[in-house]
Formats: C-alpha cells, sequence, structure tokens
C-alpha cells in the first residue's frame, strides 16, 4: 500500500554492519523487514542511501521473497526471485533468478520481472539481458478472468 | 717538640675530619624504608570525590572525569573507579560522555572498561540527533579507537532504535557492527 512507505521499518536479523561514511547497512543471515502491509525475507539484504537521500536495497536469498498488500483492495502481490533490487527514485523492483510474482489469482514467471510500484506495469524476460547468445527462457503469465458483473 | 707538634696538626685535623664525614655519612645515609608487604587484595591507595580536568593545546577542554572514588591494587596496574563520568570534548565542543556503575584503566594498553548501567551519549552534532547506547560492559580501546561490547546493547538514535547482542563501533571508519540478534526500529 502507498502508506506503506511513511510507516516505521521493523528489521531483525543474525549480524549486521552499519557503515555511516559510506551509507551503507548490511544485514546478514535470516533477514526479515516489515513496513506496515510489506513484509520481505531474505539471506542478506544491502541498504544504501545517496547524498540525495535516495535509496536502494538489494535482497539475495534462495529465494528472497517480498509481500504487500495491494492498495484499496483486499489483495496481495507476493514476489520471489533469487535476488531483488529496489530503488525508491524510480520505483522499480527488479526480480532476478527464478522470478515470479502472483498477484491475487494472477501468476507471472520468468528470470526476470520488472515491477513497477507506481503505475504497476510489470515487463517479464526469459532470460536476463546480460545472458548471452540467444536467450533461451521462457515466460509464464497466467491471467484469471475477472468475475463478470450479473446483469 | 713544638715542630713536632706543628707536623702533626694538619695531619690529625686531615684524620679527624675523614672520622667525621664518614660518621656524618653513616648518619645520612637514606635508609630504604623496609619495604611494606601490602595485601595484594586490599587497595594500595584510595582517593574519595576525584574530580579531574585536561585541556587541550588551545587550553580547551579536552577530557574531564568525575568519580566517586579512584582506587589500585598494589600489583596490579589498572586504576579502579566507582560511579564515573567521563566526558570527552572536541576542539572544546562535547564530544561523548560515559557513566556507569564502575570502570578500570589500564595505561599501558591504553583501554578503559566500564560496567553496571553503563550510558554512553554522543552529543548531536550537524543537526544529526543525538546518539544513546545503553549497556551492562563497554570498552573503550583509545589506541584503536574502537567501542566494544559483547552483552546485550540498546541504542537510541532519534526515534530509530537498534538493539543486538554483542556490538563494534570504529570511531575513526565510521562502521558499527552488530554481532548478533539484531534488531531495528527504524522511522523513515
Amino acid at each position: 500500500e502507498k502508506a506503506d512507505s511513511g510507516k516505521p521499518i521493523e528489521l531483525a536479523a543474525d549480524r549486521g554492519s552499519l557503515d555511516q561514511k559510506q551509507g551503507i547497512n548490511i544485514l546478514e543471515g535470516n533477514v526479515v523487514a516489515t513496513q506496515g502491509t510489506l513484509s520481505m525475507r531474505a539471506d542478506k539484504t544491502i541498504v544504501t542511501r545517496d547524498a540525495q537521500g535516495n535509496q536502494t536495497l538489494q535482497a539475495f536469498g534462495s529465494p528472497a521473497t517480498f509481500r504487500q498488500k495491494v492498495d484499496g483492495k483486499n489483495e496481495y502481490i507476493e514476489g520471489q526471485a533469487s535476488r531483488v533490487d529496489y530503488t525508491s527514485a524510480s520505483n522499480l523492483v527488479i526480480l532476478t533468478g527464478k522470478a515470479r510474482v502472483k498477484r491475487g489469482q494472477d501468476l507471472v514467471t520468468g528470470e526476470q520481472i520488472t515491477y513497477n510500484t507506481v503505475s504497476e506495469v510489470y515487463q517479464v524476460m526469459g532470460s536476463t539481458p546480460s545472458a548471452s547468445g540467444t536467450p533461451k527462457g521462457r515466460v509464464t503469465v497466467i491471467l484469471q478472468p475477472k468475475p463478470q458483473d450479473k446483469p | 717538640m713544638k715542630t713536632r707538634a706543628g707536623k702533626l696538626f694538619p695531619l690529625g685535623l686531615l684524620l679527624g675530619m675523614g672520622l667525621l664525614t664518614s660518621w656524618l655519612d653513616i648518619l645520612t645515609q637514606w635508609q630504604q624504608p623496609a619495604q611494606r608487604v601490602l595485601n595484594p587484595n586490599q587497595p594500595e591507595y584510595t582517593i574519595e570525590q576525584v574530580s579531574a580536568k585536561r585541556f587541550d593545546e588551545q587550553g580547551r577542554p579536552w577530557q574531564q572525569l568525575h568519580a566517586a572514588s579512584m582506587w589500585k591494587l598494589p600489583q596490579a596496574e589498572a586504576v579502579h573507579f566507582t560511579a564515573p563520568d567521563l566526558q570527552q570534548f572536541q576542539q572544546g565542543t562535547p564530544d561523548y560522555r560515559i557513566t556507569a556503575s564502575s570502570g578500570s584503566y589500564r595505561k599501558s594498553l591504553d583501554i578503559a572498561d566500564f560496567s553496571g548501567q553503563v550510558h554512553l551519549q554522543r552529543a548531536s552534532q550537524n543537526g544529526k540527533a543525538p546518539m544513546h547506547l545503553y549497556t551492562e560492559a563497554l570498552r573503550l580501546d583509545n589506541r584503536q579507537q574502537l567501542a566494544s561490547s559483547q552483552v546485550a546493547v540498546r541504542l537510541d538514535y532519534g526515534s530509530s532504535q537498534i538493539r543486538s547482542v554483542g556490538l563494534i563501533y570504529n570511531h575513526q571508519a565510521g562502521q558499527l557492527k552488530l554481532l548478533s540478534q539484531v534488531r531495528m526500529h527504524y522511522v523513515p
């Protein structure tokens, strides 16, 4: 939900290191982060903040997972991948490595999924852009028909 | 007879002076005080209501220490304090302050250990919120510029809070390592 971003963030982990000068915070081991309706689990997270206050989050896991309620609906978005990148400046969430996003009953899977949290637009790729040679991966999108309003 | 006495007189005088000098030497010989055998478990000295201040090259406050008492054991190097209140200044302005139930300092290692309701507070700097650290045991290694604890710590930083078991803070690098059981409450 949009209101999540103004809520306090609760973090738990086995170990942590905070570098004030570089603005890099690393958490490792059973990392659990929650902010409002958003919750994330990972083996390791790296949060950086630049001079302008823009934050980037990298989460690594087997897989790293996140779950967040859709704004104004009783519906959740759930995502998982080997790596999740989130950039506050561009509102982009990039899931890389066996990526999977489920929203309500709709499901998208692929090697890399890019999701804009503002425009709610997805982009799915069968293989990561950096993969050499002809892309071999496949993309799967399952969209459930919306129940028709009875006349 | 007279000439013989005349010759003997200076010799006698010399002899007498020599005897006198050695006698005085014996008298004034500084006798090493008999080494008092001190009880190793009892303080060699105690000082009550300690208040000490150090100044930097420009004469500005640099370090300030108050303590209810200060004492030292005979064969140990560490100096012990009860209720220490140590304040560190940076160019004359308060930088951080530590209070605790007890503390000790070893000069050769330049290490201070604080225990019992330890509270380290770092003054607000460049508009950043002040920082408060609470723990039961804290070590300050001045040489390495490290603060470390092996027990539960809580850090309050504005309205955000960090808890962990074990911590190492590298003052020069500005790096904080949280050793285990990390919990953070961060208010954006």
